[in-house]
């Protein structure tokens, strides 16, 4: 009968952690191309605990491409990955990027972003880029960083608010008007 | 007594789980939210016309600032030997306390934001310099839905399995709505409108990692968020099209 108590006190156990750890999660970035949002959007709970950073494809190793290639696109895509893993340091040592042009200051505001520099972000992405493929995604940005500027939860949504309204009036895809959708979702969602 | 103690245990782990179930729905559908929701209406860039008032005081029906209710509808616990089962199904009613900003004001200060945005007409906060006077009333706003949580174990000597899944909606909601509009007093233009939304049926597995009453919760201040924009955009447009015609 020891082996039985045993046994059903592992199992309380094993139910109880597994029902602890399911309600524990931590809000992130994560880059997904758009098609892959959208089969992400299928899973509800995802959508409001996840910020989602659109890019335009995926690639499948986006260091050997940041080093390699010259297209923009692709410069974009694995720029990003690598500062939202904390490769940023990697920037620098690109001799592709030329400083001072749009898709350097770009991923410099993105590291901004990332190391939590709200301001020098925010001085960077509220400029106009000339590259129209950087507009939704500078002012999707650009609403974040007034989010996670703000301490005070009420005033971060009242204060970021139209800055998601603004990214979702700057695009006509379908798809990137949900990725803001549930970036309001994630806000209404998430304590700060 | 020993061997009794050992077949209450699994009892009453499941009862335990059965409580907190109900706790953290309680504690979930008591938190609140922001009804503010995303424009979609295309802008209007043209001349402005005609002048009106937004009369700020909203005409409520009866019950619309009620607290959320969570009722358990029913529940099952099967404490066998080697085989336990729990299922809870509860109901839900919308409260108007989920959503931070008070309904009223939600609702003038969407219709003003959604007016600016698309409409031919421009607004005033002065009466007096208005051609026409809005009055809008929220006759009633309900919403309901279900949420069900369940749990099995079955243990063998040396192995147990588990099984949690939580289902939550659909939560309907439907809005009815009364708005005048008014020129020297006398209603020139009066409409009633329904609005129904719900949040769709879905369910979660224990694989996920994200509990599904926190978004489900999430889901209905969204839906409502849909119910009070189509609404205001039934407003704008039809208030629009009469002005337009005049």
């Amino acid at each position: 009968m020891k082996t039985f108590q045993c046994l059903l006190f592992n199992l309380f156990i094993s139910v109880f952690s597994a029902n602890i750890a399911a309600q524990n999660y931590k809000s992130r970035y994560k880059i997904v191309s758009l098609d892959m949002f959208e089969h992400q959007v299928d899973v509800p709970a995802r959508v409001i605990t996840t910020r989602y950073i659109p890019i335009p494809f995926d690639l499948e190793s986006p260091k050997k491409y940041f080093f390699t290639s010259f297209d923009t696109d692709t410069l974009l895509c694995s720029g990003i990955e690598i500062i939202f893993e904390d490769d940023f340091y990697k920037l620098s040592t690109n001799n592709h990027l030329e400083i001072g042009s749009e898709i350097y200051s770009f991923l410099t505001a993105c590291v901004f972003l990332n190391t939590k520099m709200y301001d020098e972000a925010i001085a960077i992405l509220s400029q106009e880029f000339e590259e129209p493929r950087f507009d939704f995604l500078r002012r999707l940005l650009l609403a974040d960083c007034m989010y996670d500027k703000n301490m005070d939860r009420k005033s971060a949504i009242n204060t970021s608010f139209q800055y998601y309204q603004d990214a979702h009036d700057a695009t006509e895809d379908t798809l990137s008007k949900t990725l803001v959708k549930a970036r309001l979702n994630y806000i209404r969602h998430n304590e700060k | 007594m020993r061997n009794k103690q050992s077949f209450c245990l699994p009892a009453v782990a499941l009862l335990f789980f059965q409580c907190s179930t109900k706790k953290l729905l309680v504690e979930n559908f008591s938190e609140n939210f922001t009804g503010q929701y995303l424009y979609e209406t295309s802008k209007f860039t043209g001349q402005k016309r005609h002048t009106i008032y937004i009369n700020p005081t909203v005409q409520m029906g009866q019950n619309i600032m009620a607290e959320t209710a969570v009722k358990r509808d029913s529940w099952v616990v099967i404490p066998a030997i080697i085989f336990n089962y729990w299922d809870a199904r509860f109901s839900l009613k919308f409260g108007s306390k989920l959503v931070t900003e008070p309904i009223d004001s939600l609702m003038i200060s969407t219709l003003t934001k959604e007016i600016y945005r698309s409409c031919s007409f421009n607004l005033t906060n002065n009466p007096l310099k208005a051609e026409y006077e809005l009055l809008i009333s929220i006759d009633s706003l309900n919403g309901k839905g279900f949420y069900t949580r369940g749990a099995m174990t079955l243990y063998l000597l040396f192995a147990s399995s588990y099984d949690v899944w939580e289902r939550a909606g659909p939560f309907a909601i439907e809005m009815v709505t009364t708005y005048k509009l008014l020129k020297n007093n006398e209603t020139v233009f009066e409409r009633q409108f329904s609005s129904l939304g719900n949040t769709g049926p879905y369910s979660r597995e224990v694989s996920d990692a994200v509990p599904l009453q926190k978004d489900y919760v999430v889901r209905v201040v969204e839906t409502i968020s849909e119910v009070i924009k189509n609404t205001n955009s039934s407003i704008a447009k039809n208030i629009d099209g009469f002005l337009v015609g005049n």
